[in-house]
């Protein structure tokens, strides 16, 4: 149970990938892997992992993820969409393509029942042409934040910028507190990449339509590498209302023999952050 | 889970110069020279399947097929894969010769880059889906056990931190039984 008048826990469908991968367990077994998390769980998919002909939503994966979805009691929280700027090998899409590629991805979207949609950044330069599809799918669209995207690069505050200046209300930011990731308990660190400071979260703050949750370590029920205290703090007394997905992404260390009770720790950590700062 | 550092990402890894940064208004971000090398190859997921490794004749070719998968964890456009460096018995296999065959349709797997300049028009690798890889050979292979080493060689279509530059994963080292039809 989430403590009251925070923001609402979920968890995406990548923190199962060993699992899935690797056919142990189904999509439909990554979907009750996350009911078992709570009552009314939010659940967020990744496009080109958990469906086919992407950028495509096939009718048949739009008719099993709603069942599946009303079956677990589940709540579809957002959708992870691809720009996919490099697809081909020698050049980059322009922007006609960016926008053509999208767009089946937000209709996709919609009809999954999703209400946000994370964003790659390289959809920046095509945003004016893609809001009106946000709008008409009813879909909050959300700039990834992520690594080496830290709050302070110049990528970033442009992003801030450009949201802060068409101020809608289908357009914000999916912070990926990977950014705040400083690996002091031995996961490899890429170079050249210097984590944002907690604090730097309350500058982005009012333009978050959700988190995800990432980190890549526990030890003894506590995630050394990412101030989540200070970020949940930062969350709870902001007044940040949307949804966290957790994010698992360090099961390559080999360190946990299952992702779904790592997952699990991870839901235990922030609710005690809830708890204790919202009693504050 | 977007940047082709986390170890994660998958398929191909390395935050490469920021060649779409580049090109843009905004200042580029400031890019990481290498993603974290993973404990083992591929995060421990093999390229090439324990099943499917047999003999067998294309097109009048005699040679051998094994089957295999995307390490990553999605599935990519076809045109991001464009050969393989692989050694069996320590005797390297030429990659111009190889066929990859997805779905049950038969790619040339170097001519992959080339496949279309319209993305509605290239296939997708989903990644839960396994692929035949034909290699030409000179000889049937003896029954028994075989020494498979080497790489699919890919790039990533998305990378937060720029264009992939197609550096190939670890190398993978397999020992695997022939199949007998």
């Amino acid at each position: 149970m989430n403590a009251p008048s925070t923001f609402k826990l979920g968890v995406t469908l990548y923190s199962f990938t060993t699992e899935f991968w690797a056919y142990k367990w189904s999509f439909e077994d990554c979907m009750r892997k996350a009911a078992q998390l709570g009552p009314g769980m939010g659940v967020e998919i990744v496009g080109p992992q958990h469906h086919r002909n992407f950028p495509e939503v096939p009718d048949e994966f739009v008719r099993t993820f709603r069942s599946s979805v009303e079956a677990n009691g589940l709540v579809p929280t957002s959708y992870g969409s691809y720009a996919d700027p490099f697809f081909y090998p020698d050049r980059d899409f322009n922007e006609d393509e960016m926008v053509e590629y999208v767009i089946p991805q937000l209709k996709g979207a919609n009809r999954l029942g999703f209400s946000t949609v994370r964003l790659q950044y390289f959809n920046y330069k095509v945003i004016e042409k893609l809001l009106p599809y946000a709008k008409k799918y009813k879909l909050k669209l959300g700039y990834e934040v992520h690594v080496p995207i830290m709050i302070e690069t110049p990528i970033c505050q442009m992003l801030i910028e450009q949201v802060k200046k068409i101020s809608s209300e289908y357009l914000g930011l999916t912070p990926d507190f990977g950014i705040f990731e400083n690996r002091v308990s031995g996961v490899p660190q890429p170079e050249n990449v210097k984590p944002s400071p907690a604090k730097a979260l309350e500058q982005i703050l009012p333009y978050i339509i959700h988190i995800h949750g990432k980190f890549h370590r526990m030890i003894k029920g506590e995630i050394p590498d990412i101030p989540y205290e200070d970020l949940v703090r930062i969350l709870v007394q902001g007044g940040y209302k949307g949804w966290m997905s957790t994010e698992f992404e360090g099961s390559d260390l080999g360190e946990y023999p299952n992702s779904f009770e790592i997952v699990k720790a991870h839901h235990a950590l922030i609710k005690r952050f809830q708890m204790k700062y919202a009693a504050t | 889970m977007t940047a082709t550092g986390a170890a994660l990402a998958g398929g191909f890894v390395g935050f490469g110069m920021a060649q779409q940064a580049k090109k843009a208004a905004a200042p580029a971000p400031t890019p990481a020279k290498q993603a974290p090398t993973p404990p083992g190859p591929d995060q421990g997921r093999s390229w090439i399947c324990d099943d499917g490794f047999k003999n067998t004749v294309v097109n009048g070719q005699k040679g051998f097929q094994i089957r295999i998968r995307i390490t990553g964890y999605r599935g990519l456009p076809l045109n991001c894969f464009s050969g393989a460096e692989l050694k069996i018995d320590g005797r390297r296999v030429d990659p111009n010769g190889m066929i990859l065959t997805l779905n049950r349709v038969h790619y040339k797997l170097v001519d992959l880059p080339k496949l279309s300049d319209n993305w509605r028009d290239v296939p997708e690798w989903y990644v839960m889906d396994k692929a035949e890889l034909f290699c030409p050979w000179e000889n049937a292979l003896s029954q028994g056990e075989h020494v498979l080493e080497g790489y699919l060689i890919s790039r990533g279509p998305f990378g937060t931190g720029g264009r992939g530059e197609g550096r190939p994963r670890p190398s993978l080292t397999k020992r695997l039984v022939l199949e007998s039809d």
